[in-house]
């Protein structure tokens, strides 16, 4: 059973977008139904507390919403019910004409979300599940990973030489590509100094009016990953807006 | 080279995560140059016929599989699968279908990411691959035997094939290869790879060179070499009292 919101959002042709009160797998697509001042009920599950961090409030509800594949994020738009992350920010780009004007631009755009998403999950690693200790993967993480991943955003942003990633337009790759390199950056801030083309396009994805007041409320004062991670569990106050 | 306009579709000399394209370009009758790089023998397993090339290729994001098509460079093994499904028009008729196509493809992923996490592990290879083979597998492959239910379609999303039907047949034949079950429980499962080897565009490939291509790279535990489904008879399987007790997985976040 859905709480009493989701019910009235879904009574008002609203859409609902279930997932932890954290920003995670989820936040690219908040980032959209926002620009796109899309009303929508964010349907938030609380991990519990140390030591169990229970995660009952989802297990309680997973298998009576009607879908198919039940996890987290989920996406309810009238009688459509998707999950995962990735279909459903696609498919709400569609639906607001940010999938690219072409065959050739939405392949593009898919290779960048996808690409983001690898990069999202190598932290999600780092962040709960270290090989070692967290100081040390975190370390080779930025070392290595992290440090060729940017690069490689680095020189496709240059190249492609458009304002945002994949054309001049807005599209989907962008709200994935902030959101997934800005979460790499709460482990330091300063490692985006190197990137110029990148730094300029995290300082544009900012000042971008529809998400201003968004990014610097609700959005910074929601905790990267849920509360069991070792890095990420709690807000992190930021250096810079 | 290719010719002129031909697809390049790069990957190691395995199925892996392209053979879901390789079955979609095959089906299609799409030429195609299948651009295979071996992995080299133990102990050392070089990479270098990939390495050398890797930065070569003009690719954004060098890794594998890619695709060439024409001035178009692609990486990911979704992005690609999607792309051709989009040219072939394999990604359904509506807005809606797309995303459930997108849905299948995504979530099956996933259970060919779990598979990998299993077959590549060097270390509790057999308690790792029974937590897998009882618990993961059988809650993925109720939840697919369900929805083929639900849906009361020959294929997954109605009686034409998609390019989600490429990426799941795939991935479960691959889980089938590793679990050496019946699956007699997931009735509507068995129906469906049963009529996927049959499709008439698909069965000499599936007969010939796929049968032949392993599902893993050579440094995996299981899978390395190609490998035959072999079914444990049910009257055989009695508790095993030396079992290791299997090691927990920790669940998706």
């Amino acid at each position: 059973m859905c709480n009493i919101y989701t019910l009235m959002a879904q009574s008002k042709g609203q859409l609902t977008l279930g997932y932890w009160a954290i920003r995670g797998l989820a936040e690219p697509s908040r980032l959209l139904l926002h620009y796109t001042k899309t009303p929508y009920n964010d349907e938030f599950y609380v991990q519990g507390d140390a030591p169990e961090y229970s995660r009952d409030e989802w297990f309680s509800k997973k298998s009576k919403l009607g879908l198919d594949f039940p996890n987290l994020p989920y996406l309810f738009d009238g009688d459509i019910k998707l999950t995962q992350s990735k279909t459903i920010l696609c498919y709400l780009a569609r639906k607001y004409h940010l999938m690219g004007k072409n065959e050739r631009e939405e392949a593009v755009i898919s290779m960048i979300i996808d690409q983001s998403h690898d990069l999202r999950s190598e932290l999600n690693g780092v962040c709960y599940h270290p090989k070692e200790d967290f100081a040390t993967d975190k370390q080779q993480f930025i070392e290595t990973k992290l440090t060729e991943q940017l690069k490689l955003f680095e020189d496709f942003l240059k190249k492609t030489g458009k304002k945002w990633s994949c054309s001049d337009d807005i599209t989907a790759a962008d709200f994935q590509l902030f959101e997934y390199i800005d979460s790499c950056l709460m482990l330091d801030e300063s490692i985006i100094d190197k990137y110029s083309h990148l730094k300029n396009f995290m300082k544009h994805f900012r000042e971008i009016p529809e998400l201003e007041n968004y990014l610097k409320q609700e959005h910074a004062q929601r905790p990267l990953n849920n509360k069991v991670a070792i890095f990420g569990g709690t807000v992190i106050p930021r250096n810079k807006a | 080279m290719s010719s002129k306009g031909e697809l390049i579709l790069g990957y190691w000399d395995i199925r892996g995560f392209v053979e879901p394209s390789r079955l979609l370009l095959h089906y299609t009758k799409t030429p195609f140059q299948n651009k295979l790089y071996r992995i080299g023998d133990a102990p050392d397993y070089s990479r270098e016929e990939w390495l050398k090339e890797k930065s070569t290729l003009g690719l954004d994001f060098p890794n594998l599989p890619y695709l060439i098509d024409g001035d178009l460079k692609l990486s990911q093994s979704k992005a690609i699968l999607c792309h051709l499904g989009r040219k072939c028009n394999l990604m359904g008729k509506t807005e809606h279908e797309t995303s459930m196509i997108e849905q299948l493809i995504d979530q099956a992923d996933d259970l060919r990411r779990d598979l990998n996490n299993v077959c590549y592990r060097a270390i509790n290879f057999e308690a790792v691959k029974k937590t897998f083979c009882e618990t993961t597998l059988p809650t993925h492959l109720k939840m697919y035997d369900d929805f083929l239910t639900k849906h009361g379609k020959k294929w997954l999303l109605g009686d034409q094939l998609t390019a989600a039907d490429f990426q799941l047949f795939e991935y479960i034949d691959c889980c089938w290869l590793l679990s050496n079950d019946t699956w007699e429980e997931y009735p509507r499962v068995l129906k469906y790879m049963k009529e996927f080897r049959e499709v008439p565009e698909l069965k000499k490939y599936l007969d010939g060179e796929h049968e032949k291509r392993p599902i893993n790279g050579k440094t995996a535990k299981f899978g390395g070499a190609a490998v035959k489904h072999e079914e444990k008879k049910k009257e055989e399987k009695k508790p095993d009292t030396n079992e290791t007790e299997a090691a927990p997985i920790e669940e998706k976040k």
